[in-house]
């Protein structure tokens, strides 16, 4: 890929469904289809092998017996329904640059949405901070995707996190498999936080969490001295940034290794995503190892 | 407090660059709206607020050191102990070690020479490696740089200690902030030189004298008197100063031979006088007594002794020779005498020789002018003479030698003037307790009659008339020569008419004998070490010195004064004449081991040696000397320490 332009670029489109579409279009172009697939345990019947199919879809005991490359085909194989979750707490809020983790969110939903209904996929939407505030059953048309896409440009952040107990009723509320993509900052109490996620796997939903995170809360830079602010709870702390970085850097890496640990167990895919990182090797990177998995 | 280069004091600027380049750096507290506080826990705020603290230090310590740095540079000492100035590392000092004979007195197993060089041995560990140490060098008369004082070329001599040039060499080569160290044993003669030339120093300059003078001193010494051929009896006197001797063994010795012994004992600061017999085919010419006791200082146990310059004094009798063949004839017949030869010349018969032979000069009724006694008297040639001069009162003597005008005018009184009494007064001992009349035979002459004399006749009064004027007087001229005045004639004269009566001959006797004393006790005396006018001086011959063995010490002709270095029997060859021994013995100064100390005042510092080496022992544990490296120490680890709990460095993720 010629070089990525960075998120403050891409952010300088207000308009979202514009800045989507301009990532979007970007990557697409150099792939041959879509890596996210749907979920089907009926067989329905055997097609030919395309050029440039993975070489893993060919049924390779019907190649022995007919020495013809064929592909079994699925009940349900296009039909993806996704759900993304947004986190609009306060502390998505954060900046240390031009774009805050929320803005960065929504665009990343955006994109996420856009890819997926021009692949006729359905796609809905949960934005929740303490509390579930938007929620958008999934659906596959262009209204659909009018409709997310407002819905993102509209919502600013909110108050506190309660991001576990937010999963965990969305899960509840899901009755078929698909996907589900969160995409927050994880702030919360790692158990909660888990104790949802389980219960999206219970509920046979393909979970990708991408953890947003600020350049700045991954390292503190600098040797001054700092009144550091709570966003959600307001609370006030001095300390020297070297102290803050240390304990930040350690506390957040044990936070995040307890969700890569989970995230194991329970077979998510965990990314780490920064700020600072281009919209399209974020988006990349989740394809990629979509596209591994199958 | 004091510093010794106060002009390092600016460099404490340097902590108000630290303050600057700390306030530069602190930045203002930064507010930041973060996301989550709930990774910083109350350890962090802990650890923030420890890490600030550690800076401070830092910063304290940084200052600290530059204190101490510029402290040690500007060097920081205790002014109030003026021996503090030892540690100036830009000072200089001179140090002179008193090489005079007295130093050899032994206290406690250690000689008072030994103990000086310890003490300076002890002042040269503790003075700063980049001081410089000059030390006086006796023989060269400089102070020279010693690198490397090295004790064992210290020597003592008999002699001055030579205090005074070494503190005038002091004051014309050295510094004004430069140190004079002196150490000796200040003995009074050293001291007083020491009063006569302190004042010449500088304030700047700190004098240090250090004094090594014995506790309880006491000594035993032997002087010999007399040698009476006639007798075959040495006589001698022996002294104990400080201590009774109880008891002790005087021998003579002569040729190496013991010929004579005798026990003794003295009492307390008393002196005994003792006879030893010899046997008369033993008696040489010359010998020596020894005292043999325990004794801190030996070094005047042994005195010497020769026959001939004891035994015999010649006499010149210058002036009209009829009027003086009396005076000849009252010395040959005087009780015991050793006036010999006597010889009686007018002015115009006398040579130099004749002055040479002399030991004593009789001038009276001078008739002649006489060049070689106007030489005499005018102190150009034969300084060492004595002279009992006669005056005329009718002056006319003193017409014929201006050298005698101008020293009666200058000693003997300006105002002096003839007195004429045709009655005549007596002659009267005006004080019998002078040893010159110890014995004489009458206070007061009846029947001697004095009819004409000089009046106000200046001196020291050895007799006067009845009516209370000065007969006869003495004084002694600064260059050493002793005069005997008399006011009157002593010959043949209508003056008076002492010589017709029985109290000439002892008269004559006594006062020809107290002109010489001084001579024989002082002036006609060699001491070891003390310089005299060179009797060659001016003459047509020299003399050469030698010393027992036979090896050739001195030839004295040119040099205006001269000395021998150390006591014993030498050999004066005189070119053209005779042989003669020269006796040379101890000076009564150097065994003088009376002492006196004196106040420190202003910048002359005086200790004892014991207070010295406690002073500077103090010095060398002082918290001043080494209390700031320790600091300075402490400090540079505090540095280090601090600094690296305070430079870590901020962990940044990708």
């Amino acid at each position: 890929m010629s070089q990525l332009p960075g998120p403050e670029e891409i952010a300088s489109i207000r308009n979202l469904s514009l800045r989507a579409k301009h990532i979007v279009e970007g990557m697409i172009a150099g792939m041959h289809k879509s890596p996210f697939h749907g979920f089907s345990a009926e067989f329905l019947e055997f097609r030919p092998y395309l050029t440039g199919e993975p070489a893993r879809k060919i049924d390779w005991r019907k190649y022995a017996k007919t020495e013809k490359p064929l592909v079994r085909l699925f009940e349900d194989e296009t039909n993806l329904s996704a759900t993304i979750l947004i986190d609009k707490s306060a502390s998505m809020a954060f900046t240390s640059g031009t774009l805050s983790k929320l803005e960065y969110a929504k665009t990343l939903a955006a994109s996420l949405a856009w890819i997926l209904v021009k692949q006729k996929d359905a796609v809905g939407m949960a934005v929740f901070d303490d509390e579930l505030r938007t929620y958008v059953p999934p659906a596959s048309t262009n209204v659909q995707l009018k409709t997310i896409l407002s819905q993102l440009q509209a919502f600013e952040a909110g108050a506190s996190t309660r991001c576990g107990g937010v999963i965990d009723r969305v899960a509840s509320g899901i009755k078929k498999r698909g996907m589900c993509i969160v995409l927050s900052d994880l702030l919360d109490d790692p158990e909660d936080i888990i104790k949802g996620f389980k219960h999206l796997r219970y509920k046979r939903q393909d979970t990708v969490v991408l953890c947003i995170g600020d350049p700045m809360e991954l390292g503190f830079g600098g040797d001054s001295v700092m009144k550091i602010r709570d966003m959600e709870t307001g609370k006030e702390i001095t300390l020297d940034s070297s102290t803050a970085s240390e304990h930040f850097h350690k506390g957040i890496s044990e936070h995040h290794a307890i969700f890569k640990n989970a995230a194991q167990e329970l077979k998510i895919d965990f990314e780490i995503i920064s700020t600072a990182e281009p919209f399209q090797k974020a988006l990349m990177r989740i394809i990629e190892k979509r596209r591994r998995l199958f | 407090m004091s510093f010794f280069e106060p002009l390092y004091i600016w460099g404490l600027l340097a902590i108000a660059a630290l303050i600057a380049v700390h306030f530069l750096r602190k930045r203002k507290v930064q507010r930041l709206e973060f996301s989550t506080l709930r990774f910083f826990s109350t350890s962090a705020v802990r650890t923030s607020r420890l890490r600030n603290l550690k800076k401070i230090l830092l910063f304290l310590a940084r200052a600290l050191i530059v204190i101490a740095i510029v402290a040690l540079f500007a060097g920081i000492h205790n002014k109030d102990n003026p021996l503090h100035i030892l540690h100036n590392p830009g000072t200089t000092v001179y140090t002179w070690i008193d090489p005079s004979i007295s130093m050899e007195y032994v206290e406690d197993d250690f000689s008072l020479g030994e103990r000086a060089t310890s003490v300076l041995d002890s002042v040269l560990q503790i003075i700063p490696s980049s001081v410089l140490h000059y030390h006086y060098n006796d023989i060269s008369g400089e102070f020279v740089l010693e690198r490397n004082f090295n004790s064992d070329t210290y020597r003592s001599r008999f002699g001055s200690s030579g205090l005074e040039h070494a503190v005038r060499e002091f004051k014309q080569t050295a510094d004004e902030n430069d140190i004079l160290m002196l150490i000796s044993d200040f003995q009074q003669n050293t001291l007083k030189q020491l009063e006569s030339v302190k004042d010449i120093l500088s304030a700047q300059s700190l004098l240090i004298a250090v004094s090594t003078a014995p506790k309880d001193p006491f000594n035993y010494s032997v002087r010999v008197h007399s040698v009476e051929e006639g007798e075959s009896t040495v006589y001698a006197t022996i002294y104990a100063m400080g201590k009774k001797l109880d008891s002790g063994l005087v021998t003579v010795e002569i040729d190496g031979m013991r010929v004579g012994e005798k026990n003794v004992s003295v009492e307390k600061d008393d002196s005994v006088r003792i006879a030893i017999q010899i046997s008369p085919d033993l008696l040489q010419n010359k010998g020596k007594v020894r005292l043999f006791a325990e004794d801190p200082f030996s070094y005047d146990n042994t005195d010497f002794f020769s026959k001939s310059e004891k035994s015999n004094q010649g006499v010149l009798i210058i002036g009209n020779t009829h009027d003086n063949r009396v005076i000849a004839s009252a010395l040959k017949s005087a009780r015991n005498s050793r006036w010999s030869p006597i010889v009686v010349k007018s002015g115009s018969e006398v040579t130099s020789g004749d002055i040479r032979e002399a030991h004593l000069i009789i001038v009276n009724s001078l008739d002649e002018p006489s060049r070689p006694l106007d030489l005499l008297l005018s102190n150009k040639t034969f300084p060492e003479k004595s002279v009992l001069y006669c005056l005329d009162p009718l002056a006319n003597d003193l017409q014929l030698l201006p050298s005698a005008r101008q020293i009666v005018s200058q000693h003997g009184g300006q105002n002096l003037s003839e007195l004429h009494d045709d009655n005549g007064t007596h002659p009267v001992i005006p004080d019998t307790t002078l040893g010159l009349w110890r014995g004489f035979p009458k206070t007061v002459s009846d029947n001697a009659r004095v009819f004409r004399y000089l009046t106000n006749l200046e001196g020291r009064a050895l007799l006067n008339t009845s009516n209370n004027n000065t007969l006869i007087s003495s004084f002694t001229e600064p260059q050493g020569r002793r005069w005997v005045l008399c006011a009157t004639p002593l010959g043949i004269t209508d003056h008076n008419n002492l010589y017709q009566t029985g109290f000439y001959v002892p008269l004559i006797d006594r006062i020809a004998r107290y002109a010489l004393l001084s001579v024989l006790q002082e002036d006609d005396r060699w001491y070891a070490g003390v310089s005299r006018m060179n009797p060659f001086f001016g003459e047509e011959n020299g003399a050469e010195i030698y010393t027992a063995n036979g090896r050739m010490l001195h030839r004295w002709h040119t040099q205006p004064s001269v000395m021998i270095e150390k006591p014993g029997i030498y050999t004066l060859k005189q070119d053209g004449e005779a042989h003669k021994p020269l006796v040379v013995t101890y000076n009564p100064e150097d065994a003088d081991f009376t002492y006196d100390s004196f106040d420190s005042e202003g910048n002359i510092l005086f200790k004892e040696s014991e207070q010295f080496i406690s002073a500077i022992s103090e010095l060398r544990n002082n918290v001043w000397s080494f209390g700031i490296w320790i600091l300075l120490s402490s400090l540079l680890v505090a540095e280090l320490f601090l600094w690296g709990k305070t430079s870590t460095k901020p962990t940044s993720k990708k």
